[in-house]
């Protein structure tokens, strides 16, 4: 006797949905791109005894600002483009034991990150395997070929800086950021246009 | 040998509920487009589904546009992992039967 569905494949669906309309993408490169460009504005206003914003936390709060609305924007576009076009989907609330193993994920990433940059002319590639690994496993979760090449893209990108440019230690590392979340939102982008014209706004008059 | 559920194995109505196993809730409008039923088979099995008590479906309105939710029960949730194991238990290579095949003499 067959199993009549491949249950595993079915239920793996609402996580690729997620990832459908390229909004994710979006979300990642800002939150990457704005976070380097907000500090790299912050060092650049001249400081003063009482004009320093960093020792002040007027950076962090604005960062923390930026964050937040660009999350906020990300749900709204979400509910009123998405949904209602294909379909609205709440994922479960993580468990315990995933949010255990994302915060010891994070821990370890953080960890890596901040050797990185203590690396000085290898941190460039390093930093650029470690978003790259992230990536392709991301996109092997969610059967992505789309975020798959993106980890490419970024390894490539790490290449370029590290042979092609003088870019070192965190300057490198702010810059791969930067450009790894400038493509991923400008990737993202294009789906997300791609998403909009394949499914036109239908709405629900039947149930 | 455990029983199938004859219920959830059919193909249509495990499509829904592996699809619901997987999220807190989703509306008519995303389950139409994962199953790629017509509206109106998809409304008889989510009513023959919430019949069992294993969907809960709640019908409700995003501005002016009606909107259904329909959610896995915690008795769908485990009638759902009782089919799963029995099929397992089904596909298991130790509890297929063997049958001895007789050859002409």
């Amino acid at each position: 006797m067959e199993p009549p569905v491949d249950v595993d494949a079915v239920a793996s669906r609402s996580s690729r949905y997620w990832m459908e309309d390229g909004l994710v993408e979006i979300l990642l490169g800002l939150l990457m791109s704005v976070s380097i460009g907000v500090f790299w504005a912050a060092g650049a206003i001249p400081r003063g005894n009482f004009t320093d914003l960093v020792s002040l936390g007027g950076v962090q709060a604005l960062w923390l600002a930026v964050m937040l609305s660009i999350l906020w924007g990300f749900k709204k576009l979400k509910a009123r483009v998405t949904f209602p076009r294909c379909g609205y989907v709440a994922l479960p609330k993580p468990t315990k034991v995933s949010r255990i193993s994302m915060f010891a994920l994070y821990a370890v990433f953080l960890v890596i990150f901040h050797f990185t940059f203590t690396l000085g002319q290898t941190a460039v590639p390093v930093a650029a395997v470690i978003f790259a690994l992230g990536l392709v496993v991301l996109g092997l979760q969610v059967k992505s070929a789309r975020i798959v090449w993106e980890g490419v893209l970024t390894l490539g990108i790490g290449v370029y800086l590290y042979w092609f440019t003088a870019l070192k230690g965190s300057q490198g590392g702010a810059v791969l950021m930067g450009m790894v979340g400038s493509s991923m939102a400008i990737i993202g982008a294009l789906q997300f246009r791609r998403f909009l014209k394949a499914h036109p706004l239908r709405q629900e008059t039947e149930a | 040998m455990s029983e199938l559920n004859r219920l959830i194995h059919e193909p249509a109505r495990l499509t829904i509920i592996a699809l619901l196993s997987s999220v807190k809730e989703a509306d008519f409008l995303y389950l139409l487009r994962e199953t790629g039923l017509t509206k109106g088979n998809l409304s008889t099995h989510l009513f023959r589904l919430e019949e069992a008590g294993y969907v809960e479906i709640e019908k409700t309105f995003r501005g002016k546009i009606p909107l259904t939710l329909v959610r896995l029960s915690s008795e769908g949730r485990a009638a759902f992992q009782g089919y799963r194991k029995s099929m397992k238990d089904l596909l298991a290579p130790s509890k297929m039967r063997r049958v001895p095949i007789q050859l002409p003499t």
